[in-house]
């Protein structure tokens, strides 16, 4: 076991057998007694390695089987095959110990206590994790610091606006200091300021080296904070690297827009190296893939038709990247 | 990290205040659903009142005995209602995904689950309890036919009843693994054994009787070791064996939900 690995997942699937549960004891029990269903098969022989200290964005889109993965991780499922290893140790077999270790956010949901004030569910939550008091006040001084969780100490949960509640449960989830952190979806639904706030959080939370696994559909939460992102379609791995080597494998082109001065009335130039033109009025659009040709060749080769008044680059949305990822 | 038991009742105390603290927020609220506990224990033991006032005793047993099993069961059935109701309401938490919050502790998961909730407003079941049964009970010893040792006795056996409900809701929130709709189920496993327990077991049929004595054991809640104490049946193993059954109960339960724990499906994305 290499001690530089935080998170290890070797040939790891989850089956799922589905029947029809009926309702009432009778429905019951002809469940119980049914050996047919079908299999569906959620996650199948997904392998990583995480280094200690990444920060991983895990994306897929709905149904990939992400949240599954995320869940046996932290040892609320068991895999069907397959071995997991969280800092040692395996979250189903030393499910206590390892939860002693790492912290979960799950987006949707608050693991704080619905009816009582904020503070005593940090209260309970140092008791139980076994935080010493004068640890606990320090690191909610640092959480007021960088999120705000001081304004609503006293407020209950169930009062919080979702902002704040994200705010609270993330405080909640670092508060006994784990050494991995998984985020199930953290800035679902977050305005953009309480977006850049979590975000900035994150950031010194994985600085301070603790191991985060991401999952998210927000790919500005991608660009901005993950040095490696590992995506799974149907159950499976799809890619496992870093953005540009996604912007590189995906191959989405870049665009060009190139305004000018007078509406264009010659004919296209054909560009090689694999170049779309397409003209509207005084606009010509060009995608193109800057591995195989420059932005200043293209202009070169337009500028015979015309005076061009203005140039417009732009990189591939991460999000096309990913759409094309997932369709693929 | 070693926890002793301490540390959990320590926890078990802290929510009890906390949620005190919070429900005393809501003045009114609280008031009026105090008085409306109050009331409905009270209505419920009228009834039964009324009945054995129509009937002077059901198979030998009097008001006065009957109020001695209607009290422990309300007894075991306030504390089970104050600290563990979480595992009657557990079906909710699987519907929900919420059961994935709890598995991510660091603590047994049935702690897990009872510390979500601590329900003070039962307390009030726990008093009432004591004040049926130990009315009933000192009124047999001024009758003779109790002796005052008892009624020590009768003050810690709801300890017992208590355990045993819990087995029982355990066991029966542990089918939730597997099935997930389980509400239907308390029905059967909890609020008819608990209506049942409260009347001398002798006057139901002999099926009623084993599942009472077996599968949901409530009869030795109350009516066993009190048959025994009036001097009506049973022998000194009457008194001990509510222990070891509460005990065993428990361990069983305990088993069967760390086996569907295993089946645990959570929900969706």
């Amino acid at each position: 076991m290499d001690g530089s690995y935080s998170i290890v997942a070797r040939g790891v699937s989850k089956h799922f057998r589905i029947a029809e549960t009926g309702r009432g004891v009778t429905g019951a029990v002809r469940t119980l007694l049914s050996t047919k269903g079908r299999v569906i098969r959620a996650v199948e022989d997904v392998s990583f390695a995480i280094e200690t200290g990444t920060f991983v964005g895990y994306l897929g889109p709905n149904g990939a089987g992400k949240s599954t993965t995320v869940k046996m991780l932290s040892g609320i499922l068991h895999p069907t095959a397959g071995e997991i290893e969280v800092l040692g140790a395996s979250p189903q077999r030393q499910r206590a110990q390892v939860a002693q270790r790492i912290g979960v956010v799950f987006g949707q949901r608050t693991q704080l206590w619905w009816d009582l004030p904020v503070a005593d569910s940090y209260e309970l939550i140092a008791a139980m994790y076994g935080v010493p008091h004068d640890l606990a006040q320090q690191r909610l001084r640092r959480f007021d610091e960088v999120l705000g969780i001081g304004e609503f100490l006293d407020v209950q949960v169930r009062r919080l606006s979702l902002g704040q509640r994200m705010r609270a449960d993330l405080a909640g989830a670092l508060l006994h200091g784990p050494e991995v952190l998984f985020l199930d979806e953290p800035t679902i639904g977050l305005d953009v300021l309480a977006k850049a706030a979590i975000r900035d959080f994150l950031r010194e939370v994985n600085a301070g080296g603790v191991t985060v696994l991401l999952t998210t559909h927000d790919m500005d939460d991608v660009e901005q904070l993950c040095g490696r992102i590992i995506v799974i379609n149907h159950g499976r791995l799809a890619f496992d690297g870093t953005v540009p080597e996604l912007r590189q494998r995906v191959g989405v082109p870049t665009q060009m827009e190139v305004d000018f001065v007078m509406p264009v009335s010659q004919a296209l130039p054909e560009l090689n190296c694999g170049t779309v033109t397409v003209q509207d009025g005084s606009r010509v659009t060009v995608s193109f893939d800057r591995a195989r040709t420059s932005a200043a060749r293209i202009i070169a080769a337009l500028g015979d038709l015309g005076e061009i008044k203005d140039v417009t680059i732009s990189e591939p949305d991460i999000d096309e990247i990913v759409r094309r990822m997932y369709a693929g | 990290m070693k926890r002793r038991p301490a540390d959990y009742w320590r926890l078990f105390g802290f929510l009890l205040r906390s949620g005190l603290r919070e429900r005393m927020q809501y003045k009114a609220n609280f008031l009026i659903t105090t008085i409306f506990r109050v009331l409905s224990v009270l209505i419920d033991f009228v009834l039964l009142a009324v009945i054995l006032a129509r009937f002077r005793v059901i198979d030998g047993w009097d008001l006065a005995e009957v109020a001695v099993l209607y009290g422990l069961v309300s007894v075991s059935r306030g504390l089970f209602d104050l600290l563990a109701r979480e595992l009657e309401q557990f079906e909710k938490y699987l519907v929900s995904g919420d059961y994935d919050g709890i598995l991510v502790r660091p603590w047994p998961t049935v702690f897990g689950l009872l510390a979500r909730k601590v329900d003070v407003t039962r307390l009030g079941m726990l008093l009432q309890g004591f004040a049926i049964g130990g009315s009933g009970a000192v009124l047999l010893v001024r009758r003779g036919s109790l002796a005052w040792p008892a009624l020590a006795y009768l003050a810690v056996l709801p300890l017992c009843g208590a355990a045993i409900l819990v087995a029982v809701a355990m066991g029966t929130a542990a089918l939730g693994f597997w099935l997930v709709r389980i509400d239907e189920f308390y029905v059967f496993t909890m609020y008819a054994p608990m209506t049942a327990a409260v009347y001398p077991i002798s006057i139901y049929p002999g099926w009623l009787r084993g599942l009472l004595h077996t599968v949901v054991p409530m009869a030795f809640a109350g009516y066993v070791p009190v048959n025994y104490l009036l001097g009506k049946g049973g022998n000194g193993w009457s008194l001990l064996a509510p222990l070891p059954v509460a005990v065993l109960a428990l361990w069983l339960a305990h088993r069967l939900w760390l086996w569907g724990e295993r089946h645990y499906h959570s929900t969706g994305t």
